[in-house]
């Protein structure tokens, strides 16, 4: 069951306005983040956070280019944790704004078609991403049904 | 025991997502359902009526998922809870820490119709159902 198609439009305003809190927490994150040149490890958790609940929720809802944009966020931050150097700081800053402000534009314009800036943005975070040492490996449902059969009884 | 008899306790702390596995679960036949946006009011839940089946997001604040998967596999009134993790969170390393902790199951959302037969093999496997 998703909402992007079906959803009553009262109650998907809820549900838009709730993702939106969680952006504008993000945005809170990433301001402070900034002042401090990156450097907080605590921070960046704490907007990673964000990027998930978004994601999750997104995904959820049946909006999977705010999840993809979100999780590309959410990755870039997890990465960014480990960099020491603040010079390095200013460049992933960069794409955690980049990927912060078109999740909330996407938001804000959930009846729009990919755009081509959009699609060209999502390749450039990948890019980021990949040089970061590309994402966590995550685990499908069916390696999730192995592990859990492996567990003893 | 009819699917609609069945107590099940949602936890997660965005609302939209407790709305939609409400919506999701009772469309499915399960008519008890009651979501709570944090481990602390599930605990309290917990305390007032026997729960079936809990399902459970990680990511939460102040008590996560599985800081609360903890807290119920030490409870002995809580042993035969089927626990469910239901997250956005799909590394192998969380995975393993939730198997290790008692999960009786384990669901990257989205949570959909197609993971209904998860939850009703989790129930059969802890005789809630037959």
């Amino acid at each position: 069951m998703t909402a992007g198609g079906t959803a009553d439009p009262q109650r998907l305003k809820g549900f838009i306005q709730e993702l939106t809190g969680f952006a504008e927490k993000a945005e809170r994150n990433l301001n402070e983040i900034s002042e401090n040149d990156g450097l907080s490890e605590s921070r960046l958790g704490e907007f990673s956070e964000q990027m998930i609940a978004i994601r999750g929720t997104a995904d959820q809802l049946g909006f999977p280019r705010i999840s993809r944009i979100a999780g590309l966020g959410e990755e870039i931050a997890v990465k960014a944790a480990t960099i020491t150097k603040r010079s390095q700081m200013r460049r992933y800053l960069t794409s955690l704004w980049d990927a912060l402000t078109t999740v909330k534009f996407m938001l804000e314009h959930l009846s729009q078609e990919t755009s081509e800036e959009q699609d060209i943005l999502s390749h450039r975070l990948q890019t980021v991403l990949t040089q970061l040492g590309g994402p966590r490996s995550t685990v499908d449902q069916g390696e999730i049904e192995r592990l859990l059969g492996q567990r003893p009884e | 025991m009819d699917p609609n008899d069945i107590n099940i306790l949602v936890i997660d702390d965005v609302n939209t997502v407790r709305v939609q596995l409400n919506d999701l679960l009772k469309s499915f036949g399960f008519g008890q359902v009651q979501a709570v946006g944090s481990a602390p009011e599930a605990i309290q839940a917990l305390t007032r009526e026997k729960y079936h089946l809990i399902l459970c997001d990680w990511h939460m604040s102040p008590t996560t998922g599985l800081e609360f998967l903890h807290f119920v596999r030490k409870q002995p009134s809580c042993q035969k809870i089927a626990f469910i993790m239901v997250t956005a969170e799909a590394t192998k390393e969380r995975v393993v820490e939730a198997i290790q902790a008692g999960v009786d199951d384990y669901i990257v959302k989205p949570l959909t119709l197609a993971h209904m037969n998860k939850i009703y093999k989790v129930l059969t496997k802890k005789q809630v159902i037959e």
